[in-house]
């Protein structure tokens, strides 16, 4: 069942990022909903299939949206992996830190993205172009991630009451 | 075998890796290609997503509108009070054409005598809505709602009211995804309006402008001068292409290079026009 949740929360995220996202780009950086459930499935809830989903539907945004297929995807992933590995170095549930590792990630996946391109592409793409759109995207992801967070423990307050009655 | 089972984790995410690398570089070196096709699996992807891609963007076309007035209630603001200033502007050069309207018909007798025929009489035009943004909104990619049964192909051209919004970079039945002229890896050959003598060549600069240089060393150009489609390579004649914001000359070479910025605005796009050929 929770898989089940999570594939239909990809793919609401999904077909949400392409359709409607780009109405709420702030100075051009629109809330990348993917990277959001990348770093809630790393950060906040440790669910390895969720972080495996960012992958799948990386893959598929890149092939409906992007130029190079499997760009995204792989940075997703590449994210995710470093994200999962600070977990464990950090304490992650640090407002502060989590801040600090959402701030990273975001900049991680948009050099990240930038370097492919640019490798691949033989592009002229400036970095400072595409590096002004982050503070946006930055700012619409902690949003995301804080009203995530704010689920997250709600629901594992629950959780935790009903154990604690049975 | 041990040793495998143990870290089967990290060979699987190493193999996934290897295999994402080997789709970016095949997928890079596809595009730009016009002659090359989109794989199966591709097509199979986005007629599978078109269906549901196309059903959000109805409902929540309108429903963006609402949230992006909200998030953006200065800017429209003061777009609204420049476009009252141009609007004013508009009709006082409106009454102003009116008197060269004999003069147009006079030059459309004419060209018919010729027969000239520029883009507009020798392309079919389809109409589609912008059903999604690429989600870094740095390279100008569009998912636009039209496709192969509306007769678009790869490399059709797609233009708005304002001027050269792209072209086609890959088609399903329904949908087709468009590259942006802001896209570095594609060259818009044009002329001035103002003096079609003036010939040169602009690309993306990979800072949402474009970059380009002139033909020749004599030519001069100025400051927002108007760049139309040349007619040259792949573009038909006549479309705008954007405003030149900057004009530099290499004392060396004398090479005239010149920025300019593209008459589309690829985040408020709404609607295209795509280009077919006549069937």
């Amino acid at each position: 069942m929770r898989k089940f949740k999570t594939i239909v929360i990809f793919l609401i995220a999904f077909l949400l990022q392409g359709n409607l996202m780009h109405y709420f780009a702030i100075y051009g950086g629109a809330p990348n909903l993917l990277l959001a459930l990348t770093l809630y499935y790393t950060l906040i809830d440790d669910y390895r299939f969720g972080f495996g989903c960012t992958a799948v539907f990386g893959f598929l945004q890149d092939i409906c949206y992007g130029q190079l297929v499997g760009s995204s995807a792989l940075m997703y992933l590449a994210v995710g992996a470093i994200m999962l590995f600070l977990r464990k170095k950090v304490y992650a549930d640090n407002k502060l830190v989590l801040l600090l590792l959402t701030a990273a990630a975001v900049f991680m996946f948009t050099a990240g993205s930038y370097l492919i391109y640019i490798l691949f592409m033989q592009s002229n793409l400036s970095f400072v172009y595409v590096i002004r759109h982050v503070p946006g995207t930055l700012l619409w992801d902690y949003i995301i991630l804080f009203i995530a967070e704010l689920i997250y423990a709600r629901r594992h307050r629950k959780q935790g009451f009903l154990m604690h009655l049975s | 075998m041990n040793w495998m089972r143990e870290n089967a984790g990290r060979i699987l995410v190493a193999v996934v890796v290897v295999c994402m690398l080997a789709t970016i570089s095949v997928s890079a070196s596809r595009t730009g290609n016009d002659n090359v096709n989109d794989t199966v699996p591709e097509r199979a992807v986005q007629r599978l997503t078109a269906e549901a891609q196309t059903g959000f963007s109805g409902v929540f076309g309108s429903l963006g509108d609402f949230f992006s007035g909200v998030v953006h209630f200065r800017k429209y603001q003061n777009e609204n009070e420049k476009l009252k200033k141009e609007n004013a502007e508009l009709k006082e050069s409106l009454s102003k054409a009116q008197l060269d309207d004999k003069k147009l018909s006079e030059l459309k007798s004419l060209s018919d005598s010729l027969n000239y025929s520029d883009y507009s009489s020798s392309y079919d035009r389809v109409s589609a809505d912008v059903i999604s943004l690429d989600e870094s909104g740095v390279f100008g990619n569009i998912t636009v709602g039209a496709g192969k049964n509306d007769g678009i192909k790869k490399g059709s051209l797609v233009i708005n009211e304002d001027g050269l919004v792209g072209k086609v970079i890959s088609v399903t039945g329904s949908t087709a995804k468009v590259a942006g002229i802001i896209d570095s890896t594609i060259s818009v050959s044009f002329y001035d309006q103002s003096d079609n003598q003036v010939l040169g060549m602009v690309t993306g600069n990979g800072k949402g402008k474009l970059e380009g240089y002139l033909f020749d060393t004599d030519k001069t150009i100025a400051k927002g001068a108007v760049l139309m489609t040349s007619g040259l390579g792949s573009y038909p004649a006549g479309i705008e292409i954007g405003t030149v914001s900057d004009v530099n000359t290499d004392k060396s070479t004398s090479q005239v290079t010149i920025t300019a910025e593209p008459q589309a605005d690829f985040y408020a796009l709404r609607t295209v026009t795509v280009l077919t050929s006549k069937k």
